[in-house]
């Protein structure tokens, strides 16, 4: 138990210190507000705001945020990510199966045909804690927003 | 390594009390909340923990639509009643229901019933102002919303960001234990309404919905169990952990299976294809249905 607090808590300042001048540097409140627009038959759960900085070298992972994000099973949800101009960086959105991350199960990067995709819209079966990670493609520096809501009926 | 790790955490407090920007209302707010934490009424649990865990738990709106999409008419007797807003006297109850209403306005809300809008409005803005954080709750927008049937949707929007907003304030602000009691607040009332709906027609499906919270449930397990520092909590805690015998029977298990994506209009689209087993038996839901009553009617119903 302490052992998971304690990772918990690594990983979580680690976050917060690297967002820490997210404030001061990354200022997103318009294209949040672009974002809801993009959201359409979809109602707002919450959002994401998102500043990384760039990949320090190529043969390190990207920078990322993660967060747990618990959807309901027979929900439609769909994830939108929106960039700000001010950065190179492109947001990329992954769901992963659970917080360990042991599979990816949509993403809006296709590595292989290398086509981005502004938004998924993702029909969960389960009822479940999955994993919600942000990252800039290619490593770059960006800011943007996240946006997770679900369908109206 | 322990020394590094505080440093670590008061250095992020420091810089994310220093990039604060505030205007006056919420320099208020800010020094109300701040006086209560400096008196002691606030207990520092580790909170980049719960950042963690918090996010694991359901929005309000989140459980309110599950509830308006399940197809059961709609009844306002399930509700906790608006009037009960000023009874309640001290911040973890008025959190707790400060969510609860949240969920009731949502579903109100999502059932186009907005001649009922306006009385659970008037709850909820109530509560902002005992929370500190009326200047994120926009009621005069949302009162003049409520009057037309047809701005449910804005009325929804509008509603869940200013949540979402209390939310990150009280977090930011130390307090993140009434942002958890906000939501375990949610929780309960969307688990109520899930056990009326079974009341009303009992089937496999709204029975496994309720023992699918278990996911949820534990989550909240944790999060009290850091709570429970706050003497105020330790009656709470142990009216969960009653809950968690109930759930203790509940089986899941998942059986992952490769997801669908296909493009749709130049969008991707992904069908999740995980199976989920849930053990559990009709008698199972009735005792997790009712000790969920017996909170509810502790924390939410009994505080005149």
């Amino acid at each position: 138990m302490f052992a998971r607090t304690l990772l918990l808590s690594v990983a979580a300042a680690t976050t917060l210190l690297l967002t820490s001048s997210f404030k001061d540097k990354c200022e997103s409140d318009g294209i949040y507000q672009k974002a809801l627009t993009k959201i359409r038959d979809f109602n707002l759960i919450k959002d994401y705001r998102v500043y990384l900085k760039r990949q320090k070298k190529a043969d390190e992972p990207a920078p990322a945020l993660y967060f747990p994000i618990t959807l309901n099973r027979g929900e439609k949800y769909r994830f939108y990510g929106l960039e700000t101009p001010e950065y190179e960086g492109k947001i990329v959105i992954t769901i992963y199966n659970n917080m360990k991350r042991e599979f990816q199960v949509a993403t809006t990067y296709n590595k292989t045909t290398k086509t981005k995709y502004e938004a998924i819209e993702f029909k969960s079966s389960t009822t479940g804690t999955f994993c919600i990670g942000f990252t800039f493609l290619d490593g770059k520096e960006g800011c943007g927003v996240g946006i997770a809501s679900f369908r109206k009926e | 390594m322990k020394k590094t790790l505080y440093i670590a955490l008061a250095a992020t407090a420091l810089l994310n009390f220093g990039s604060a920007c505030s205007d006056s209302a919420q320099a208020d707010s800010e020094k109300k909340l701040m006086d209560e934490s400096a008196s002691g009424a606030a207990v520092q649990i580790n909170r980049e923990v719960l950042e963690e865990l918090i996010h694991t738990l359901p929005q309000p709106i989140e459980m309110a639509d599950i509830i308006a999409k399940s197809g059961m008419d709609f009844s306002k007797e399930i509700l906790v009643p608006s009037d009960n807003a000023a009874s309640y006297k001290e911040k973890y109850a008025q959190s707790l229901a400060f969510g609860a209403y949240g969920v009731d306005l949502g579903y109100i809300n999502l059932n186009d019933k907005s001649l009922y809008a306006l009385e659970y409005l008037e709850s909820i803005s109530k509560l902002s102002k005992d929370l500190s954080v009326d200047q994120f709750f926009d009621y005069s927008t949302l009162m003049e919303l409520s009057k037309n049937k047809k701005n449910a949707d804005s009325l929804i929007a509008i509603s869940t960001r200013n949540f979402n907003q209390i939310d990150q304030f009280l977090r930011e602000k130390q307090r993140g234990e009434l942002s958890v009691l906000i939501l375990i607040g949610a929780w309960i009332e969307g688990m109520h309404m899930f056990g009326e709906i079974r009341k009303a027609n009992p089937n496999q499906d709204i029975t496994n919905r309720i023992g699918e919270q278990k996911v949820v449930f534990e989550n909240i397990k944790i999060l009290l169990e850091k709570l429970s520092s706050i003497e105020e909590l330790k009656p709470m805690k142990a009216d969960f952990d009653m809950l968690g015998k109930a759930y203790d029977k509940v089986g899941i298990s998942y059986i992952y299976k490769e997801p669908i994506s296909k493009e749709v209009n130049g969008e991707l689209v992904i069908i999740d294809n995980t199976e989920t087993k849930v053990e559990m038996t009709p008698a199972d839901a009735d005792a997790i249905s009712q000790q969920i009553e017996t909170i509810r009617t502790k924390y939410l119903l009994k505080q005149k």
